[in-house]
């Protein structure tokens, strides 16, 4: 072991405690908590907080009040005691900083836009700048009481859960339900399922459940992604793989024991993945995965959805023919040393429900219809009466204003930085008194005004697809993308159906709500078009006009500004004919090199393999050979792809041969992890499912050498997936 | 591709990472089976946690060349752990996470030994912590995160320039989920960010002004917080609310149903509910497979030197097509936890009203009407009142006495500083020291065990 590990182990069992008995558990949360979210002082004495009981991290206070004394904050929350010893959990920190104050970019850039909003430092350091702004604490004396609650994350489903008890096969394994039955209401049978469905809801669910995977080849990256699946409750898995366990698998492979060596991988494997739920119907298959696409390629076509680990190049290409005529999913998963690569390979992965994480609201403050003009209209931002003025939700205040605007300047909203800064004024001039939150939430959200009317470019050009131009053969999501494209002709006037759901904000209850249903009617309204239109296009090209269900519609509708397509395409064109300028960019890129150095290499070694009967490193005692064979390989290899000018690092070179093939737990668990993570996607995202994600990662290359560069390959790299 | 020669061996593919020399690996990586031996029988791993992340961290590390395991963890089983904490099974629900944990790896991957404590991380010892040579985080509260990192923090000592001393630098690996998204990182108290530098990463609570529940509710999670945080009390003087009590639960939802009613507003569920209340995170088991598996490669990279370590900070995002983002972040060289703080030489016949007022003429200080803080202990308070005047007759005393006569250590101090006219409050780490007191006790500690 290293010096540093040795010196760590040996550094004092039983040094004296120096300087941090200071600190309870949950005192610099409270800071925190304080600091960004409660309107006080940005620093708060450690003191002051102390000056009231501690309490263990697992039960914080319900409650915490911040009286500001003087300019000196203090928090005597605790003097009451906890209000609801509860566990205030946390969660991945906020990968993707937005300051509210100030949202820079409201509406996504079409690109990449999580990459773009995470990375900079430049933006994070404009957020702390920005609450240190915005927190400094009023002048005035104010007692705040603020009240702890929950970071929602997604809710999916609101209506409430209903669940078949009586499915016999869930019985055993997701059973161990409270069940109330007072009113036959709430009924929450999937209590084991709980954590995932305020992810993917009932839908998603039963999606997941409806799909048949088939694993190939069940070493740690195969085990590891069906481990994640089975625990989701998939319906069924089948385990395909002809080797015996060995020695060495036990040291990488969670799912074998010693009980296991000589016996058949496959049952192993697969014996260890039933135990985790009984709900999956779960069989093997003693069989090596290359003798079955060889001669049996039927085979595949009874599942949905194939995971193929650990292949080489030439079985890639074959499986993925013979799962594209077939219609199955396919999703390769390669753990090789410290890199992996997961790719999904699918004709067309349409999804209606992509809930991408920032999306600006569907508010029409600057197109407002005729019933949300009126509503506005017969409010009075002039009113004399304080708690009135200070409740008037924010989307009145903006449709006013925008209308007044637009009056005033020819119709036109403001566009240059000099108008927008200058309606931002008008509002301001607004108040009446500096408490007034509904004011600040309009000059927050005058972004909101400034975005353009009408559709976004992404969705114009999905309704200019070809497949938009439908036939009998056509998918219930194209023919509803037609009936889409008619009705932002027509009834919508340039727009896409209302979403019709309100964000939060201040108002009065009556007055929100007022403005709930205006927003709800007119997005039934949508949908009774769109819905209108749906079953016409269906009865002319020769369908079933009742064949969409009126909930998928409704979906559609709801979603229709944020639909997404993806198309794959084959691995034999990406081998073949490799989007070269692409390569060629990021190959000299520093950020990327070592990733698509990673990505060559990978293909390398199976020529390598191809060539000489193991993989460059495999067996001690030949490194150096092998290293200048594989560079050969590999040069051979950039020459065919007709990558020129660029060499990759000897570094590199010796690296991938230092791996010799060996497939690690730790990195097999996080490609199978992302494998796993894959197939939920794109196994919900089925057109029949409303409930489903974006499963745009259609190869991902990375390796875990984070010290060295970007980890992973933006998709458009590697091939040009999407086309 | 004949594998004849290979005897069959256990570490087979770890060999290859273990025992071969690269280019591109970390500083002090010294390759052979001694490594791998030494791995085995030196490093001490604590996992602390044995949820969602916990569980994966444990089969992670076994399985990655470590044999001497820890794990906390203070809960039970429950039900729905179930669709991802895959060491758990059924009829395991109500039994301690850290004791099944530890049992079932240890069934699985032999000659690996796990001792599971079932207690609170306060409940340990601080010298419990001091034992290990690497800390994994597999946590979902910040609390728990504060705590065990200003721990570990705690254990730094400094030369005289203000540097952490080597020795008292204990590497911890972090992670976190939520839904599709997580973040895994590395902190070398002393040397890169702690916990406490950045916290501002983590996104605060989302908090509802009490007036609106009161007066104005406008959606479904209002109404809920309304039953939950005032209408029981109102109805239940003195019971306190359990959040596992699932009668409580359904007696808060049919409260909130009541009120969303009364206000026309849409959208109460029982599921809702249990989300609000609980402050329920979502979670998936391929996450949390990632997310720790990601900490423990960087475990076995800090250990070994074997590959080159993450500096210091990824996000992985699997909620919109697949996103990873590694940020160099920096150390915020005035924290509280992780900095030196302000060295202040003082006489042990100083008072504590000196010392206040010594701190304003501090030339690195400036610190006005500061209250005093020693070990959680209020030693003066300016406010409020309530305080002032319990503290106040402190102020007379000598400092160096009402710190338990100790050479040096930590206080920390608030107070204001003026800058270009505006007032602002600051806190303060100072490192005390006693001028000519127990200076040989003192080097004992310095020069590390
Ligand atoms: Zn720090």
């Amino acid at each position: 072991m290293n010096r540093r590990t040795r010196s760590l182990h040996r550094s004092s069992p039983n040094r004296a405690e120096p300087f941090l008995k200071y600190l309870k558990p949950g005192a610099l949360a409270q800071i925190r908590d304080s600091r960004i979210s409660a309107r006080s002082h940005r620093f708060l004495s450690i003191a002051q907080i102390r000056s009231s009981p501690p309490s263990s991290p697992s039960s914080t206070p319900g409650q915490s009040t911040v009286i500001a004394m003087d300019g000196f904050p203090c928090f005597s929350g605790r003097m009451f005691g906890p209000r609801c010893p509860q566990r205030k959990k946390l969660v991945a920190s906020k990968s993707v900083l937005f300051p509210s104050q100030n949202p820079s970019s409201p509406v996504l850039d079409a690109a990449d836009p999580i990459i773009d909003v995470f990375s900079s430092r430049d933006r994070l350091t404009e957020f702390q700048i920005d609450s240190t702004n915005t927190n400094t604490l009023p002048a005035s004396k104010v007692s705040l009481l603020m009240l702890y609650t929950t970071t929602l994350v997604c809710f999916a489903a609101p209506s409430r859960v209903v669940l078949p008890l009586a499915d016999p096969d869930s019985i055993n394994g997701g059973s161990t339900s409270q069940i109330f039955t007072s009113e036959s209401e709430m009924v929450e049978p999937k209590t084991k399922y709980d954590r995932q469905l305020r992810i993917w809801g009932e839908q998603g669910q039963t999606a997941l459940e409806k799909a048949s995977i088939c694993l190939l080849n069940c070493g740690p990256t195969g085990s590891e992604t069906l481990k994640n699946l089975v625990l989701g409750g998939v319906g069924s898995i089948t385990v395909v793989d002809g080797s015996k366990v060995e020695v060495g698998d036990l040291g990488n492979n969670f799912m074998v024991d010693e009980s296991c060596v000589g016996q058949s991988k496959a049952k192993s494997v697969c014996a260890f993945l039933q135990e985790l739920n009984d709900a999956v119907k779960a069989k093997f298959i003693e069989e090596y995965p290359e003798a079955l696409i060889e001669t049996n390629p039927s085979f595949f076509s009874q599942f949905t959805l194939v995971v193929a680990t650990q292949l080489v190049e030439d079985s890639m290409i074959k499986l993925d023919r013979i799962c594209r005529e077939a219609n199955v999913m396919l999703v390769f998963a390669r753990s090789y040393g410290l890199t992996g690569l997961v790719r999904i390979s699918v004709k067309e992965h349409t999804i209606i429900e992509s809930k991408p994480d920032h999306f600006l609201d569907d508010l029409r403050l600057n197109n407002p219809w005729p019933e949300l003009k009126r509503f506005a209209e017969s409010i009075d931002l002039d009113v004399l009466d304080p708690v009135v003025h200070k409740h008037i939700p924010y989307v009145v205040i903006l449709v006013k204003m925008a209308l007044e605007w637009a009056n005033k300047h020819g119709g036109s909203l403001p566009s240059t930085r000099e108008e927008k800064k200058e309606f931002k004024e008008l509002l301001k001039a607004k108040m009446t008194a500096a408490d007034e939150d509904n004011y600040k939430e309009a000059i927050e959200a005058s972004f909101k005004v400034f975005a353009p009317r009408g559709i976004s470019s992404d969705l114009r050009q999905i309704i200019d697809d070809k497949s938009a131009e439908v036939n009998i053969n056509s998918s219930d999501f194209w023919v509803m993308v037609a009936a889409l494209k008619e009705f932002i002709k027509n009834e919508g006037g340039g727009e896409a159906p209302l979403e019709g759901s309100i964000p939060d904000m201040t108002s009065s209850t009556e007055c929100y709500v007022n403005l709930q249903n205006i927003y709800l009617a007119k997005a039934e309204a949508d949908f009774l078009a769109i819905e209108q239109r749906v079953r016409n296009i269906l009865k002319k090209i020769g369908k079933d006009p009742s064949s969409i269900s009126k909930a998928i519609i409704k979906s559609f509708c709801k979603n229709s500004r944020k639909l997404r397509i993806c198309r794959y395409r084959l691995i034999e064109d990406e081998f073949n004919s490799p989007l070269l300028s692409e390569l060629q960019k990021y190959i000299t890129d520093e950020d990327y090199s070592v990733a698509v150095g990673f990505y060559i290499l990978l293909r390398a070694v199976d020529r390598f393999a191809a060539n000489y009967n193991s993989f460059p490193g495999q067996f001690d005692g030949a490194m150096d050979e092998d290293i200048s064979r594989l560079k050969t390989t590999a040069v051979g290899l950039l020459g065919d792809l007709g990558v020129n000018g660029s060499t990759l690092t000897e570094d590199l070179i010796s690296e991938i041969c230092r791996y010799g093939a060996a497939e690690l737990h730790v990195v097999a668990a996080f490609v199978g992890g992302i494998a796993s993570q894959e197939v939920i996607k794109i196994s919900s995202g089925d057109l029949s499912f409303s409930k489903a994600w974006i499963g745009g990662s259609s190869q991902l290359f990375c390796h875990l050498i984070w010290g060295l560069s970007k980890a992973f390959l933006p998709h458009a790299v590697v091939a040009g997936i999407r086309q | 591709m004949a594998d004849t020669a290979v005897q069959p061996s256990r570490s087979r593919d770890l060999d290859k990472l273990l025992l071969r020399p690269g280019n591109l690996v970390g500083p002090s990586f010294e390759p052979g089976p001694e490594l791998r031996e030494d791995l085995k029988e030196y490093a001490k791993v604590l996992v602390v946690g044995a949820g969602g992340l916990g569980c994966e961290l444990l089969k992670d590390l076994a399985l990655s060349g470590f044999r001497e395991l820890e794990v906390i963890d203070m809960d039970r089983i429950e039900v729905s752990n179930l669709n991802r904490q895959f060491l758990f099974r059924l009829e395991d629900v109500g039994k301690p996470k850290a004791e099944v944990a530890a049992k079932r790896v240890m069934e699985r991957v032999s000659g690996v030994n796990i001792v599971p404590h079932f207690c609170r991380i306060e409940d340990k010892e601080l010298s419990f912590f001091s034992n290990f040579s690497i800390i994994a985080l597999g946590l979902d509260s910040i609390e728990a995160r504060s705590y065990i990192n200003a721990v570990v923090c705690g254990f730094l000592e400094y030369d005289s320039d203000d540097n952490p001393l080597e020795e008292t630098v204990k590497p911890m690996v972090d992670g976190g989920t939520e839904g599709f998204k997580g973040h895994a990182r590395v902190i070398m108290p002393g040397l890169t960010p702690c916990f406490e530098c950045t916290i501002w990463l983590f996104p605060p609570q989302v908090k509802f002004p009490l007036c609106t529940l009161a007066e104005t509710p406008r959606t479904a999670a209002h109404c809920i917080e309304y039953a939950h945080l005032i209408k029981w009390d109102e109805v239940h003087s003195g019971k306190a609310f359990d959040p596992d009590d699932p009668k409580h639960m359904k007696w808060v939802y049919d409260e909130a149903v009541k009120r969303a009613e009364l206000f026309g507003i849409p959208g109460v569920t029982y599921s809702l509910t249990q989300g609000v209340v609980k402050n329920i995170i979502p979670a998936i088991a391929s996450t949390n497979a990632i997310i720790s598996a990601a900490c423990a490669m960087e475990t076995l990279k800090i250990a070994s030197g074997c590959s080159k370590t993450l500096s210091n900070y990824l996000t992985y995002n699997g909620a919109e097509g697949l996103h990873t983002k590694v940020t160099e972040f920096v150390k915020d060289k005035d924290c509280l936890v992780c900095g030196p703080g302000v060295l202040v030489e003082l006489d042990s016949s100083l008072t504590l009203e000196k010392f206040i007022s010594l701190l304003e003429e501090h030339p690195k200080l400036q610190l006005s009407k500061a209250s005093i803080t020693h070990r959680g202990k209020n030693l003066y308070m300016q406010a409020p009142p309530v305080l002032e005047e319990m503290t106040r007759s402190n102020l007379s005393q000598p400092l160096f006495e009402l710190m338990g006569k100790i050479s040096k250590d930590v206080v920390h101090a608030t107070g204001t500083v003026k800058k270009n006219d505006t007032k602002t409050s600051s806190l303060r780490k100072l490192r005390v020291v006693f001028k000519g007191v127990d200076e040989v006790a003192d080097m004992d500690t310095a020069g590390g065990a």
